[in-house]
């Protein structure tokens, strides 16, 4: 909300300056978002004084007091006698923009007739700013009321509809000055005609329309006052025509919105009623709208001719030729005019405050003074008596609070007088009922206070959440453990980060087309309802996506090597909810000899084979490998995790045929390379202690045993039932060599260390025993000693 | 005498390797050594001056042993380190290892904020990304027709299910299964729909809860005074009374803006300060939704993890964090 500092201390009585009064208020609440001084350099009032039309442009005379200036322009709204405002040439505008001569053909345009947008008075405007025939040229306009002025942007919080309105904020300055509110005149005179004769109001929706007042009067629709439109301008509402200007004058003043109808174009008495079904209306904005049976309008014999609350329809408009009016002000239900504007996605000033609340002993009052200035500014009649329909009385509320609980809740120590004291500045009464209790009521424009924690907070804010103090809080001493999956995440964000992987971030929404490639089950797919752009419209299962995605981009930056991990949720449907896991995720791709002592390599399948083995060892867990035959890996080089039976996860080649989806070409070269990993199952097989095992009491003897297999035999095999020896204490696999003539066959090189507890080894014994693990090997795995193989 | 011990020592000096000094040992004291000859000349001496010549010689060929094996182990030493010299390496290239990786600036600022939170006595908890309408809006205080579901705009999964607007709906989730006294933080991924230069539609919060006897509005400005001020130093902090429907008394954070340290700036808007976070005193519709008796009360927070990180970075585009441009994630290495 935008209001002028001018208009602001017209309501209440104070010198304090438009800064230090925007600090206040954001001080207790009313969050200022903005101060701004206009700045209107030296423009001066001007006046039309001959126009002369040459192709699109208007070439005018204008009057800049005592001196003629030549100035182009192409609004087409001017007149002769007509005033605006005027920046001769040399002199700045808005923005700080200086305004130079032009020429148009012979025409030297020495000036420029100026915008509210251009004085600084609003962001964009439509055409020149009118100013009051009283003026006189070439007075500056800095010498002007209405430009000596601030714009104070103030940005509210749904709960405070109590300030929505230039008396709202006001009266939080009273409670923070304790100076006094100054109510504007709301007097006025009624001639001999009785609304009663002309109209009558029939509430069908009182749950709607709790209450509906109407008044009549005769005007003279016409341009309204200067001030009047320069101060919508200021609060960014349009100037339409005087009656229209003072219902948003009031609005903006007072907070309640007002509606007036061209008495003469409605068809017979107005009823407040549910519309029908496919009802339309033609709305002030110039659209129709299609109505229904959940959304509340006001109608005559007819039509809608409003949509309550909302916006008026445009066919009851006071327009130029209208005479008679009828004023509504009324109380909407705010759910009713929510779901209505939220309906028909109109927003309006009117709704916006409906929606939050608007006092509903407001409605006459506001008539009222909507009635004193269409008599001053508009020469209405009005009418004698006024219609008020309503169900209920609005009585304050009240409750019981102490003062005790206020202060305990806030840590503070105000006295009781002084608690009084600010809650009566904010209009709330507040009646002692014994030592500790009062019992508050709370005025009918605050719908935000029900409880004593409220209380306390109007309390707080008004005296100053500076002068609460800061304590630290009494609090038990407890043992607090990190959950086994937070632990491993932090544990294996350092490690990796350490390895050389780069932590990325992804959106947990991605493609639905990609997720397809990925995740077969469409069944597990959680779908977003109202994704916010297509190639996100549903929540990932993998993390592989995004980290291709990541990928992606780093290649069009012309990355060369890339090796990155996230750790996130992933989510499968689970009936109308989800089950959420934590997942790591790797991706490897690009050179992996990017330095000085290695050259030519590219990440393969046994650089990303680390990941697995890092949480292996970190967290003393095992995994199982099997071949996977997951349709996006490469089928000879993707393996299967898992821990004892559970599947946690997956490692290997992207497959081929998935590089064309993310618009990369496969190159045999450079592979690229995804691991991924359920952290959740991984975290409930830690193994919580290391039992030790003894070491050997004799030295151990190394052998190295070379010997030639099938190719496809698993070299982890091989491994294990060497391991499977008593008398072996470790094993390591040190070369492995395919170039043999039989191009089937594949030699493998282990370093086995063996031990013996009981005495030290004999060359027989390490013999016997390397003898025998060899010929277990040949009945297993057809195996030949290297030396003796044909090579 | 004195001339061959000056020329020992010329020739000495001027002796570089092994082979020198062979020579300089045979012709002072080798078999046919100067020195050698010397004891010679002796047999034609007195016996009394015999004695004293034969002290001096002596003395002159131990003086010259001694020096040779002095330079001997000179020459060795400098042989060693000239032989050492020549498998000089260049010291400045980087360790043989593939690279150093990066931890992600959100990862690394949601690490450090839970550092002090723990050191407080803050339990660390995780909710749910895909959240219950009821537990992200309506247990929280926000009915169905709430205006300030308007501040949210929401991500649906179908009527009742919905992308967690704020880390808040953990509150709900701890406290329903938990006793009091409840004290935890609660780090993750929100979600909204909304997206441009200062908005994405993901991003990170870390919400906080204490909820104990006698827990006041002093209590939570005191910690999260403390906080703020272990987290970007000695700055000014400000609050200001502000609007969540879950909390009441309610408060939005300011700290003295530390990009210009309080004289205003771009940054800052010209206000010189920085809002940083929001909290306030756990509303009692809260408490009672859980049915948490009615002596607890308690306070509540809620932060983005983007902005501080923005804030402590410089970092001025928040599309930065979910880009993932590796020139970017290796800054943080």
């Amino acid at each position: 909300m935008r209001i002028s500092y001018r208009w602001l201390k017209e309501f209440i009585d104070t010198d304090i300056s438009a800064d230090e009064l925007a600090y206040k208020i954001t001080m207790a609440g009313l969050e200022v978002d903005s101060v701004n001084k206009i700045e209107t350099y030296d423009s001066v009032v001007g006046e039309i004084k001959k126009i002369d039309k040459k192709g699109g442009l208007y070439l005018t005379s204008v009057d800049t007091g005592g001196k003629l200036v030549n100035i182009a322009t192409s609004d087409t709204s001017i007149d002769i006698g007509d005033k605006f405002p005027v920046a001769v040439s040399g002199s700045k505008i808005a923005g700080g923009v200086t305004i130079k001569k032009r020429e148009f053909g012979d025409f030297v345009s020495e000036g420029m007739m100026l915008s509210a947008a251009e004085i600084g008075l609003e962001d964009t405007s439509s055409g020149l700013l009118k100013l009051d025939k009283d003026f006189k040229n070439g007075t500056k306009l800095s010498d002007l009321d209405e430009f000596d002025d601030y714009l104070i942007e103030i940005e509210l919080t749904p709960n405070r509809a109590d300030a929505l309105s230039i008396l709202g904020v006001a009266r939080d300055i009273r409670a923070l000055t304790k100076l006094n509110i100054k109510y504007p005149k709301m007097n006025f005179s009624v001639i001999s005609k009785n609304i009663n004769n002309y109209i009558s109001v029939d509430v069908e929706n009182f749950e709607g329309a709790p209450r509906y007042t109407l008044l009549m009067a005769d005007v003279e629709v016409d341009e309204s006052p200067f001030f009047i439109r320069s101060r919508l301008i200021k609060s960014g509402i349009r100037p339409i025509n005087n009656v229209v200007d003072i219902t948003n004058y009031v609005l903006m003043a007072l907070g309640q919105p007002m509606h007036a109808f061209d008495f003469n174009r409605l068809n017979g008495d107005i009823s407040v009623r549910n519309a029908k079904r496919e009802e339309k209306i033609l709305a002030l904005d110039g659209r129709e709208y299609e109505l229904d049976e959940n959304i509340l309008v006001i109608a005559d014999a007819k039509n809608p001719i409003a949509i309550a609350g909302v916006m008026g329809g445009e066919d009851s408009s006071v327009v130029d030729s209208t005479k008679t009016i009828a004023l509504e002000s009324a109380h909407f239900n705010p759910v009713g005019v929510r779901l209505a504007a939220r309906k028909l996605k109109l927003h309006t000033e009117s709704s916006h405050r409906f929606e939050r609340g608007v006092d509903p002993n407001l409605c006459l009052t506001a008539s009222s003074y909507a009635l004193c200035l269409l008599e001053n500014y508009a020469h209405a009649k009005i009418y004698s008596g006024y219609i008020d329909k309503k169900n209920s009385d609005f009585k304050a509320k009240s409750f019981v609070c102490s003062f005790s609980g206020i202060n305990s809740l806030i840590g503070s120590d105000f006295e009781q007088k002084n608690i009084k004291e600010t809650l009566e500045y904010l209009e709330f009464k507040p009646k002692v009922v014994s030592i500790d209790k009062f019992k508050v009521t709370v005025p009918t424009y605050r719908f935000d206070i029900e409880c004593e924690a409220d209380i306390a907070e109007e309390v707080a804010r008004c005296v100053g959440y500076d002068k609460v103090p800061s304590t630290l809080p009494v609090v038990q001493a407890s043992f607090k453990q990190s959950k086994p999956v937070d632990y491993i995440k932090h544990s294996l964000t350092k490690t990796l980060a350490d390895t050389g992987f780069m932590e990325v971030v992804n959106y947990s929404f991605i493609d639905s087309g990609k997720l397809r490639l990925f995740n077969d089950k469409e069944n597990e797919f959680v779908y977003l309802k109202n994704p916010l752009i297509e190639g996100q419209d549903v929540m990932r299962t993998t993390l592989s996506c995004g980290l291709l995605d990541s990928l992606k981009f780093n290649m069009n930056k012309n990355a060369k090597s890339v090796a990155l991990f996230e750790m996130g949720r992933v989510f499968f449907k689970d009936n109308e909810y989800s089950k959420e896991f934590d997942h790591l995720g790797v991706l490897m791709w690009g050179e992996a000899s990017f330095n000085w002592f290695e050259k030519d390599r590219t990440y393969d399948f046994y650089d990303i084979k680390m990941v697995p083995e890092i949480i292996e060892h970190t967290f003393n867990i095992e995994f199982g490998y099997k071949k996977s035959n997951k349709a996006f890996l490469h089928s000879g080089r993707s393996a299967e995790l898992f821990i004892g039976k559970d599947d946690v996860g997956f490692i290997g080649e992207l497959h081929p045929d998935l590089y064309e989806q993310y618009d990369m070409k496969f190159d045999k070269k450079t592979r690229i390379l995804l691991c991924e990993v359920d952290l959740d199952i991984t975290a409930s097989n830690l193994k919580s202690t290391i039992m030790y095992e003894k070491l050997p009491k004799l030295p151990t003897v190394a052998r190295d045993l070379a010997i030639v297999v099938d190719k496809n035999i698993p070299a982890d095999d091989v491994k294990k039932v060497i391991e499977s020896f008593g008398n072996v204490y470790e094993v390591a696999l040190f070369d492995i060599y395919d170039k043999l003539r039989d191009k089937n066959k594949k030699s493998l090189a282990f370093r086995i260390v063996l031990k013996n507890d009981k005495k030290t080894f004999t060359d027989s014994e390490i013999e016997d025993a390397t003898n025998s693990i060899f010929s277990a090997l040949k009945v297993q795995f057809d195996a030949n000693l290297r030396g003796e193989y044909d090579i | 005498m004195y001339y061959i011990k000056k020329e020992f020592e010329a020739a000495l000096k001027d002796a570089k390797t092994h082979e020198d000094l062979k020579q300089i040992k045979a012709s002072f004291i080798g078999k046919k050594g100067r020195v050698t000859e010397l004891f010679k000349q002796m047999s034609y001496l007195e016996d009394e001056q015999k004695k004293e010549f034969g002290k001096n010689i002596n003395q002159l060929k131990n003086y010259i042993e001694n020096s040779i094996k002095r330079k001997l182990d000179e020459i060795n030493e400098t042989i060693k380190r000239e032989s050492l010299d020549k498998e000089s390496i260049d010291i400045t290239l980087p360790a043989r290892k593939s690279a150093f990786g990066s931890i992600h600036p959100i990862t690394e600022t949601i690490i450090e904020i839970e550092d002090i939170f723990k050191s407080m006595g803050f339990d660390v908890e995780t909710g749910n990304e895909i959240e219950y309408d009821r537990y992200n809006f309506e247990m929280l205080n926000i009915p169905k027709e709430h205006p300030a579901r308007d501040m949210q705009d929401t991500f649906y999964i179908n009527d009742n299910v919905l992308l967690r607007t704020h880390t808040s709906p953990t509150q709900i989730r701890v406290m329903k299964e938990k006793k009091p006294p409840v004290m935890f933080i609660s780090p993750g991924k929100v979600y909204r729909r909304d997206s441009d230069i200062t908005h994405s539609p993901m991003f990170h919060q870390v919400e906080g809860l204490l909820v104990d006897r006698d827990v006041h509005f002093s209590d939570l400005k005191g910690v999260l005074s403390e906080f703020l001020r272990m987290y970007f130093g000695d700055v000014p902090v400000r609050f200001r009374p502000s609007y969540f429907p879950f909390t009441e008394p309610s408060a939005e954070v300011d700290i003295g803006c530390i990009i210009c340290k309080g004289k205003g700036c771009r940054v800052c808007s010209h206000t010189g300060f920085l809002e940083v976070l929001g909290c306030g005193m756990v509303h009692p519709n809260v408490l009672r939704n859980v049915e948490y008796p009615k002596e607890y009360s308690g306070f509540a927070f809620g932060l983005g993890v983007e902005r501080f990180a923005m804030l402590k970075h410089g970092i001025d585009n928040i599309k930065l964090f979910f880009e993932n441009d590796i020139r970017f994630l290796k800054q943080f290495s």
